[in-house]
């Protein structure tokens, strides 16, 4: 069974640079459970608890699903006796909003969803991440088909307990994928999103996140050019107190066949304490001379000059804090938002972000 | 003579264990307009600073007094909620913050120190844009982030609009006139005139002679290596524009 403790900790190195699937003893996946053939035009919630697997009323209502539970014990059963891992397949179709709430998930969950967007559909997913006693192994395979639209919103209300994160997406020729991560990180959070791009696609990752102290997240987004004149963006921006733990690894990848790639990549760490860490490591790997790409990355602390400036017009200094906090996260969603459509953060998500409350 | 507003007491201030002013005595009556010229490095920004209580302009000896109280014990925006205000040389570019509200939070954080109810949003902004148009700041200007891509000028009418929505007790303007246009240098000087009041004094640091034509100072002083070296009246200001700072450098 999934067993937490025997991660390894935040501060070693060769997991921190690894791969999940490399360093994790994937089981085989045998047992499916089908959510449904026919999400026509859902705007279903799956909420995700201790007990078990369960779909929201609003769920079965709109998607008129076959609804069903699966219940903790039996999960842990299975992974006793078969070591397979639960997994859901979920079809989107036309434009489908769908939620993954594990925000009520206690216990420990592996799970593997696979999910598949038909042609030309527009969908979107509002993740919400597990409580901070929690401990989610999640592989979420996405296939994005031909000139489909997929916004991913993947969004920690409070700080997790330990969560790995693989999402593998496979994007067809004039697909887009757009990924906006909002993180308070946890005792142990590695998130890695994967895209290959075929041609003619567009990928653009956003994430934020603010670690208060012994917090923990690694985020690691690969963006594989495989196809002609596909565009991608990464776009990251951290906040990372004392004694907490930051990783950013951000890879383009652009094969022999990705003529007239452009992708970009940029990072903006905040160190606000002494004792703050961040791994940065932006990559570039091009196999193709007919490419635009370019990275960045700036480590600093908060604009001093600033903090001066706002506090000379009587704006104490724990506020001044928060509002420069505030803009520097509101400077993400307001790069991510033309992407993102109407799957964005609220303004009070946007201020508990800010004051990286618990 | 009314009682002092300001009054710098043998202060010496160190930048990065750097002696910058050394020995420096002022005293600004209380309704007062006083000017402090002086070659560039003297330290006038420095002094400034060190009113405002910038971290890293280190207060190594002496006194500051801002209403016959000290103000060394407060930190940056405990000064400014007892009524201590600074027109940077250089206003800062805040992007993410709308320069609006970055003035209502200015507003709420002050009454909230001093105990006092907040103006009501009608009212605040009634006034912002009264003032706004008095010193011809556009509403565009308004709404964007704090002196983002404003230009040089524009980021002085700027401070002006802060200096008068927060009404100070003590105001101290740094170059506040550098970059501004004839028009704009008439437009800023009134509205500082309009605030003139026997219980608001001013510290008006300044290079040209010009701004003095339209903020009429009472008294004048001469900064050079961290300390005043002469003081006198209006026509102090006239005489530097003529014969410069060689003779104080000098002594
Ligand atoms: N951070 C610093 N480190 C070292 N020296 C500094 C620092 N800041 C200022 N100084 C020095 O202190 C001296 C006074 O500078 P200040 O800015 O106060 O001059 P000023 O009188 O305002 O000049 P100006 O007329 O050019 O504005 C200068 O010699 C300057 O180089
Ligand atoms: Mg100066």
């Amino acid at each position: 069974m999934f067993d937490a403790s025997l991660l390894p900790g935040p501060r070693t190195e060769g997991w921190r640079h690894g791969k999940i699937s490399q360093l994790a003893d994937l089981p085989s996946f045998s047992q499916h459970w089908s959510v449904g053939d026919d999400l026509d035009s859902g705007h279903g919630r799956l909420l995700f608890a201790a007990d078990g697997l369960r779909m929201s009323q609003d769920m079965r209502s709109k998607c008129h699903l076959a609804p069903k539970m699966v219940h903790a014990e039996d999960v842990h059963a299975m992974l006793m006796n078969n070591k397979t891992v639960p997994q859901l397949d979920i079809f989107l179709g036309r434009s489908d909003d769908v939620t993954l709430d594990f925000s009520s998930l206690h216990g420990s969950l592996p799970l593997q969803l696979n999910i598949t967007l038909e042609d030309a559909s527009t969908s979107s997913i509002s993740f919400h991440g597990a409580a901070a006693d929690a401990s989610l192994w999640l592989r979420i395979n996405i296939q994005i088909a031909h000139g489909a639209s997929l916004k991913f919103l993947q969004h920690d209300g409070a700080a997790s307990g330990h969560r790995l994160f693989d999402m593998q997406v496979t994007q067809s020729a004039q697909s887009s994928f757009a990924f906006l991560s909002l993180s308070h990180g946890g005792r142990y959070v590695r998130d890695e999103i994967t895209c290959r791009l075929a041609s003619n696609c567009k990928a653009d990752l956003f994430a934020g996140h603010h670690l208060q102290s012994g917090r923990h997240r690694d985020l690691r987004f690969r963006v594989d050019h495989l196809g002609m004149q596909s565009t991608s963006n990464q776009d990251v921006r951290c906040v990372v107190h004392d004694r907490a733990v930051s990783g950013f690894d951000g890879l383009i990848h652009v094969s022999e066949a990705g003529a007239q790639t452009e992708a970009y990549q940029e990072s903006k760490v905040v160190l606000m304490e002494d004792g703050a860490l961040h791994h940065g490591k932006p990559e570039l790997e091009i196999f193709q001379d007919d490419v635009v790409c370019s990275h960045g990355a700036a480590i600093g602390q908060l604009d001093k000059d600033a903090l001066f400036y706002l506090m000379s017009r009587g704006i104490a200094e724990d506020d001044a804090r928060d509002m420069l906090l505030e803009a520097f996260f509101s400077g993400l969603v307001e790069s991510a938002t033309p992407f993102m459509g109407h799957v964005i953060p609220s303004n009070e998500d946007m201020l508990h972000l800010a004051r990286g409350a618990a | 003579m009314s009682n002092p507003m300001l009054e710098v007491c043998d202060l010496a201030v160190e930048i990065g264990g750097k002696r910058i002013i050394n020995g420096m005595n002022l005293v600004v009556p209380a309704g007062e307009v006083h000017a402090i010229m002086g070659p560039n490095g003297a330290g006038k920004s420095t002094l400034s600073y060190a009113m405002a209580g910038r971290p890293g302009y280190d207060i190594v000896g002496g006194d500051i007094l801002l209403d016959g109280q000290s103000i060394l014990g407060l930190d940056v925006s405990e000064r400014a909620a007892a009524g201590m205000f600074l027109a940077l040389q250089y206003p800062v570019e805040i992007p993410g913050v709308a320069n609006m509200s970055f003035l209502k939070t200015a507003l709420e954080s002050l009454a909230k120190a001093r105990g006092q109810e907040k103006q009501a949003t009608v009212e605040f902004m009634r006034q912002v844009k009264a003032e706004a148009r008095a010193l011809q700041i556009s509403e565009d200007m308004l709404r964007r982030p704090l002196n983002v891509g404003f230009s040089g000028g524009e980021k002085k009418r700027n401070e002006a609009l802060q200096l008068a929505m927060l009404a100070p007790k003590m105001a101290v303007l740094d170059e506040t006139d550098s970059g501004l246009d004839i028009d704009a240098l008439k437009i800023v000087a009134e509205g500082v005139n309009r605030m003139r009041d026997p219980a608001r004094s001013f510290l008006v640091i300044t290079h040209y002679q010009r701004l003095l034509d339209y903020i009429v100072p009472d008294q004048v002083h001469v900064l050079a290596a961290g300390k005043i070296v002469a003081s006198g009246g209006a026509d102090l200001a006239r005489e530097l524009e003529e014969s410069g700072y060689a003779a104080y450098e000098a002594a």
